[in-house]
């Protein structure tokens, strides 16, 4: 059937077909989703067509074979929900599999109809199913169902507008199906973004990764990403894509009107740009390659940190619906690039001051990294001195701050805020801030906030971060906890670098400077800047005197301003010197005046004494004390001071003790360099003198005339052999070799070799004067004394080298000789009566030891000339009768009386000064005139002929002189002889005569005293009571006592003074003398009531060389007086010690005593002491102590007396409380040693 | 029998105050005035105590050429060697020597002899005579 054009036009207009169509075409190009269009198509065909129910079936998405009704009008849910058919079953399925429309009039009589019972309870008729077909694609069907009674014959107008519905709904469907892929697709693409860019580190490289994606999601051509630099107001491109980074900077985001890019920040929301040319924003003229955009704020926490910015060059090619996606993303973008911006800030935070030991370029670089991290470039650092203030330490943007020194007082600004806080505090607006103290300094810079960062040191906000900002919005949390740590950071590496800086200065000055002082004011200094206090005082404590020594080494403005170098004063009970007895350093953080030791202190102040304290006068809150201990001893005292109370932690107690140590091991190391110095300088001189003493060493080995060898004793065929390694020119000549270098020791020793070893082991390792025998080349055997010392031992204690120093005894076995007969001459001289007796044994001696001619002369008394008496040897004794000569002639016997020298004359032939006629008589060729000696004075002269002795002469002259010696020997004995026996005579006289004065003296005496005795005896018998007549007999007999004890001063002193040279030593017992004497005084005393106390060291003394009789007379002298001068009842002390070789007796009594300037006077005679008691007599001659001094000083001793108030208490000393008086008496062991 | 004391002095002054005191205890005294009549003296009686001067006159049986300082000396020594015939007292007798003769070997010399005692002239009387009063009577 086929209807005619016009026909369908009529017919469609007739049923509003075509503005059915036209709406349903309309509907579906404004572009609604897919449920809109499935109702509109179904309500539309019921009720603009003549069906009464309508329904679409589609495919299922997820099975597409099974097929579900999609939408319904007129059908109940019940139905709807039952409708479930596969592809190709019944009526709806055959349409879908086939794509074919089917028409069926009456479903009842359809037998691939499906849901009759259904059909039947809707009532439904007839049903046209055409299918939803795009191209080959079928959708699935819609169905359009009549109602009712009558069947439906559906007309072709119905079915070509049933399929026109179709066919548009199916196209409809299809174009869905493709967007829904496309959002899929885009979903993807972000979802690809979050992934990749979680993967990736860094804001460049998330950049750089999702900007390509994001202008491919928008559609764009190019792109770029910028983040916001507010501190500089621009932009800060990141990446771009297909652009110019440089084009971006140029950007500018200074006010709403100057770039559409600004106008995003501020605003913070996406804008599209459909054509930048019509866009009164847009700036960039020109640039004819873009003329649509899109910008996306990067937005995190609400705050705008950057753009997104996409541009193509096409008119309007962003779609609104595509701004979701990208804000989302940008949002995405804004997280992690924060997120990476931290954790890169972060992982450099661990390694920001690992590298910098220099103060102030961690400083530096604490306030670059701070201001980089923020982008500000006003950051400053501020750092707390020791009054609290804050000092600008270092500084970014500021430059007028560097210019002054700016400080910020203490209590005072922000920084005191966060001194309190112990916080971070951030102000907003900080030009208006009133408690901003330096609101000129930002005036022009349109900062805006403010943070202000402590720094933290052992718990103490010791700096301060000032990190400003001019952008427009609050600093994250996450930035200032970063920048916390940074700060924190930063705090710790600053005291690091500091405790290493101050170390290291220290230890510089450890190392260099030698002056402690120096050494200790650094520390000093160190110890206050790092731990900020001030002042710093130290002290060096000896700990063997246990005393401080000021003046203090300190540091700090404070003590030099206030003087208090020389304040210091130590009591011994000052709070420094009781914290060293303590032994213990203190850490007072407040309350000083309530410390134990300060109480201590205070206890000891003298009452009405206010003393202000150092503390209480600097205001001192906290203190520390330490005490300097190194190895155990206690070198000094450190003092930290702070005018505000402290808390010490842990950590800073440790740095005190550190510096501590270091003074402490400052101070020992100096006195251990003082005491090494003192030894260095010992050292030196021992050195010095060493090396002269080899120089001297090497000479005298080489010049002695002695032998000297060196041996080294090997081990030879395990047999010790010693050899000589050095031997001197002397030792070459006596054993008669050319080289003993390397000879055995044995050769040369013989037997005697084993003798010296043993010798040399049982003396350990040291003989000297071992009397042996050498061998001579020749092999005679030479007597020598050998001095042996062990060099070098080895290990094993074996002697490894000797250095032995021969005498030849050759010559000294002669002189002994000649020695042993001096001495018998000498000898036979004191036993000899007359001088002719003497004579004839000298020339005995002399004959003995070889000497057979010579000739005694003797100077007559006028001493004009001199006289021959005794002659022996043939020739000489024809001299004797003749021999006269004048003393003032040119005579060898003249001049030697004359010059009082011996001479030698080896060819008397030649020598003008010897009488020729006399030489040829006596036949005379050698010489030796010695003159006799009698206390330099020449008596005579001794001549021995020495003709035959030409070997002597010519040989050693040493020994010659030896023997010459020898020979003035025997003329010294000569000469005492003549000199003794000329005295003899008349100190025997004088003797004998003064003994028969004395005789003539005393016995009238005698007669007297004895006299008076028996007076006295008889009158005790008659009268007994007459004490009249008693006291005159009594002085009578004191009287007749004193005038014997005068007479026998005056005898002794005259005999003392001739006789002090016939003194007559003995040896003998001193203290015996000393004991007898005091014994004898023992009855006198004890009536007056005095001991006399004689000491155990008298007792003690060893046997000594005096006179006895004057000794005793000198004790008897001292005790006497002793006696008479000490007070009753007081006793006499008698005490004696050894000074060196003589002996000191001290005679000390208790009793009226000896004004200072008698010392003297009571020595030279006929003196007696001016104090006198009134209450007796003292009888008295005041000879006996200048005889007791005559005869100390006749023993080469000294006398001296010494008297003081014997009660110490000046209070005490009264009238007759006395004076103790000691007589010293010095003597040697032996005057005649002296 | 009665305690005997013989005194050998040429100053009979100087010796005779002793006597009434020694008398008074009971001890009988004599006095020679020189070397002679002390060996008389000796050859008669038996003395329990001699003082003796160093210096004498030595009388003829001591010898005239013996000097006077030397006289009592040699009398003494010649009593010790028991060198007087006849003695009735003994040459061990107590020795007492009262002397102005100061010899630096006097000393010396009492000590070989066996002097009891040597008292330098002047000599204080109680001192004297008690120490011969407790030699003679052995108190």
């Amino acid at each position: 059937m086929t209807i005619p054009m016009d026909e369908i036009v009529k017919q469609s207009m007739q049923y509003h077909g075509l503005a059915f169509a036209k709406t349903f075409s309309e509907f579906i190009a404004g572009n609604p989703d897919v449920r809109a269009i499935l109702d509109k198509l179904v309500n539309d065909v019921v009720e603009r067509m003549d069906i009464q129910i309508c329904a679409v079936v589609l495919r299922d998405q997820d099975n597409p074979r099974r097929l579900y009704m999609a939408a319904a009008r007129g059908l109940s849910l019940e139905h709807q929900k039952a409708f479930n058919l596969l592809e190709g079953q019944g009526i709806t399925g055959g349409v879908v599999a086939t794509g074919k429309a089917r028409i069926v009039p009456n479903i009842y009589e359809e037998p691939a109809y499906s849901y009759h019972d259904f059909a039947f309870e809707e009532r439904l008729s007839s049903l046209a199913s055409i299918p939803l077909r795009n191209h080959q694609n079928v959708y699935g069907a819609l169905n359009a169902y009549t109602h009712g009674d009558h069947f439906h014959d559906f007309s072709e107008e119905e079915i070509d507008l049933l399929t026109l519905l179709a066919n548009w709904t199916a196209f409809a469907l299809h174009h869905n199906e493709r967007r829904e892929v496309q959002a899929q697709q885009r979903r993807n693409l972000i979802e690809e973004i979050v992934r990749e860019t979680q993967l990736l580190d860094t804001p460049e490289a998330t950049i750089k990764f999702a900007l390509p994606k994001a202008v491919t999601l928008a559609g764009g051509d190019s792109g770029f990403l910028a983040l916001v630099d507010y501190e500089r107001l621009r932009f800060e491109p990141i990446y771009a894509h297909q652009r110019k980074v440089d084009n971006v900077r140029r950007l500018r985001i200074g006010s709403w009107h100057e770039g559409i890019s600004g106008c995003v920040v501020r605003r913070g929301k996406a804008e599209i740009v459909d054509d930048v040319t019509l866009d009164p924003r847009y700036k960039i003229r020109g640039d004819h390659r873009i003329l649509s955009k899109l910008l996306v704020p990067l937005k995190y926490q609400e705050r705008v940190i950057g753009i997104i910015n996409i541009d193509s060059r096409k008119r309007a090619a962003f779609r609104e619906g595509d701004l979701k996606n990208l804000e989302a993303l940008a949002g995405h973008l804004a997280l992690t690039l924060h997120k990476q911006k931290l954790d890169q800030a972060y992982k450099k935070l661990g390694s920001s001051f690992r590298t910098i030991h220099d103060l102030d370029e961690i400083c530096s670089a604490l306030v670059k990294e701070a201001a980089a991290f923020i982008g500000t470039s006003a950051v400053a650092l501020w750092e707390k001195d020791w009054e609290g203030s804050f000092v600008l330490r270092a500084c970014l943007g500021f430059e007028k701050f560097k210019e002054g020194s700016v400080k910020i007082p203490a209590g005072k600004g922000i920084v005191a805020e966060v001194v309190a806080k112990r916080d971070a505090v951030l102000i907003d607006d900080v030009a208006h801030e009133n408690k901003y103290l330096y609101p000129e300094m930002i005036t022009h810079t349109n900062l805006k906030w403010l943070l202000c960062l402590p720094l933290f040191f052992a718990n103490e906000v010791f700096a301060v971060l000032d990190v400003y900002s001019r952008r427009p919005h609050r600093f994250f949390e996450q930035e200032i906890d970063y920048l916390q740590a940074l700060a924190s950071q930063a705090g710790v590496a600053i005291q690091n670098a500091k405790l290493i800086d101050h170390f290291n200065r220290i230890a510089e000055s450890l190392a260099s400077s030698k002056d402690v002082q120096v050494i200790l004011e650094n520390i000093a200094r160190s110890a206050m800047e790092v731990l900020c206090a001030e002042p710093v005082v130290l002290f060096q404590y000896d700990q063997a005197t246990k005393k401080l020594q000021p003046p203090p080494i300190f540091a700090g403005e404070l003590y030099v301003r206030e003087e208090y170098t020389e304040a210091f004063v130590f009591s011994g009970r000052s709070f420094a010197e009781l914290v060293i007895a303590g032994g213990e350093s203190r850490y007072i953080e407040k309350d000083i005046e309530h410390d134990m030791i300060m109480q201590e202190v205070k206890r000891f102040d003298h009452e009405g004494m206010p003393k202000q304290r150092f503390n209480e006068r600097e205001k001192i809150q906290s203190m520390a004390a330490l005490v300097l201990r190194v190895e155990g001893e206690i070198v000094g005292l450190m003092f930290l001071n702070y005018r505000m109370p402290q808390k010490f932690s842990g950590l800073e107690k440790k740095i005190m003790e550190t510096f501590a140590l270091q003074a402490a091991i400052a101070i020992k190391n100096s006195r251990l360099i003082e005491a090494l110095r003192k030894n260095e300088a010992h050292l030196g001189r021992i050195i010095e003198k060493q090396r002269q003493n080899e120089a001297y060493l090497e000479s005298i080995i080489t010049n002695v005339p002695d032998p000297i060898m060196v041996t080294d004793n090997v081990r030879e065929n395990g047999k010790p052999v010693w050899r000589i390694a050095i031997a001197n020119q002397a030792a070459h000549e006596i054993f008669g070799y050319e080289a003993l270098v390397g000879k055995n020791a044995r050769e040369l020793f013989g037997e005697q070799m084993l003798l010296v070893r043993k010798a040399l082991y049982e003396a350990r390792g040291e003989i000297s004067d071992f009397e042996t025998s050498f061998l001579h080349r020749d092999g005679h055997a030479i007597p020598i004394s050998l001095s042996t010392s062990i060099l070098e031992r080895d290990s094993a204690n074996r002697i490894r080298k000797t250095i032995s120093l021969a005498k030849n005894l050759t010559n000294r076995k002669a002189i002994e000789k000649q020695l042993d007969h001096l001495n018998r001459a000498t000898t036979a001289l004191l036993g000899m009566a007359t001088l002719e007796q003497a004579y004839e044994a000298v020339f005995d001696n002399l004959r003995a030891i070889g000497y057979n001619k010579g000739m005694i002369s003797l100077v007559e008394q006028e001493r004009r000339a001199i006289v021959a008496q005794r002659a022996v040897g043939e020739g000489w004794i024809k001299l004797v009768d003749f021999v006269k000569i004048d003393l003032s002639g040119n005579n060898i016997l003249a001049e030697v009386v004359r010059s009082g020298k011996p001479q030698l004359i080896e060819d008397c032939a030649k020598d003008l000064r010897c009488d020729p006629a006399a030489v040829r008589l006596a036949n005379v060729k050698a010489q030796y005139v010695t003159p006799l000696l009698v206390q330099d004075k020449v008596i005579g002269a001794l001549q021995i002929d020495l003709s035959d002795k030409q070997n002597l002469l010519k040989g050693d002259k040493y020994f010659l002189g030896e023997c010459l010696e020898i020979l003035s020997g025997f003329a010294n004995q000569i000469a005492v002889a003549i000199e003794a026996d000329r005295h003899k005579i008349t100190i025997d006289k004088l003797r004998l005569k003064l003994a028969d004065i004395g005789h003539e003296f005393r016995s009238p005496l005698h007669l007297i005293i004895s006299q008076l005795g028996g007076l006295k005896y008889y009158l005790d018998k008659q009268y007994r009571e007459d004490e009249f007549v008693k006291k005159k007999i009594k002085i009578m007999e004191e009287e007749a006592f004193r005038a014997s004890r005068q007479m026998k001063n005056l005898l002794f002193s005259a005999v003392g003074a001739q006789s002090a040279m016939g003194l007559n030593l003995d040896r003998d017992s001193l203290s015996d003398i000393v004991a007898e004497c005091a014994e004898r005084f023992l009855e006198t005393a004890l009536k007056r009531g005095i001991r006399i106390i004689t000491y155990d060291s008298v007792k003690k003394l060893p046997p000594m060389y005096f006179d006895k009789t004057q000794m005793e007379q000198v004790f008897t002298n001292l005790l006497d007086n002793a006696v008479k001068y000490s007070h009753l009842n007081q006793n006499i002390e008698i005490k004696a010690r050894e000074v060196g070789n003589k002996v000191e007796i001290a005679i000390m009594d208790r009793g009226l005593g000896i004004p200072e300037s008698h010392y003297e006077r009571i020595f030279q005679g006929f003196t007696r002491s001016e104090i006198l008691d009134s209450t007796r007599y003292i009888p008295g001659t005041g000879l006996g102590l200048m005889i007791v001094r005559d005869f100390v000083q006749h023993h080469k001793g000294k006398i001296w007396v010494k008297s003081e108030p014997f009660v110490k208490d000046p209070r005490r000393i009264q009238s007759n409380d006395g004076y103790e008086t000691t007589f010293y008496v010095l003597l040697p062991f032996n005057p005649k040693e002296v | 029998m009665p305690k005997r004391i013989l005194f050998v002095d040429d100053e009979d002054w100087s010796v005779e105050p002793y006597f009434e005191k020694l008398r008074d205890h009971k001890i009988e005294v004599d006095l020679a005035l020189d070397g002679d009549e002390a060996i008389v003296l000796l050859q008669q009686t038996c003395y329990d105590l001699l003082v003796v001067d160093i210096m004498l006159p030595p009388g003829e049986i001591i010898g005239p050429n013996i000097e006077p300082r030397k006289a009592g000396e040699v009398f003494l020594r010649r009593l010790r060697r028991n060198e007087i015939a006849n003695l009735k007292t003994s040459p061990e007798v107590s020795v007492v020597v009262v002397t102005a003769v100061t010899d630096q070997k006097l000393s010396e010399t009492m000590k070989e002899l066996e002097i009891k005692e040597v008292f330098q002239k002047p000599a204080p009387f109680d001192l004297v005579t008690d120490r011969f009063i407790a030699l003679v009577l052995g108190q």
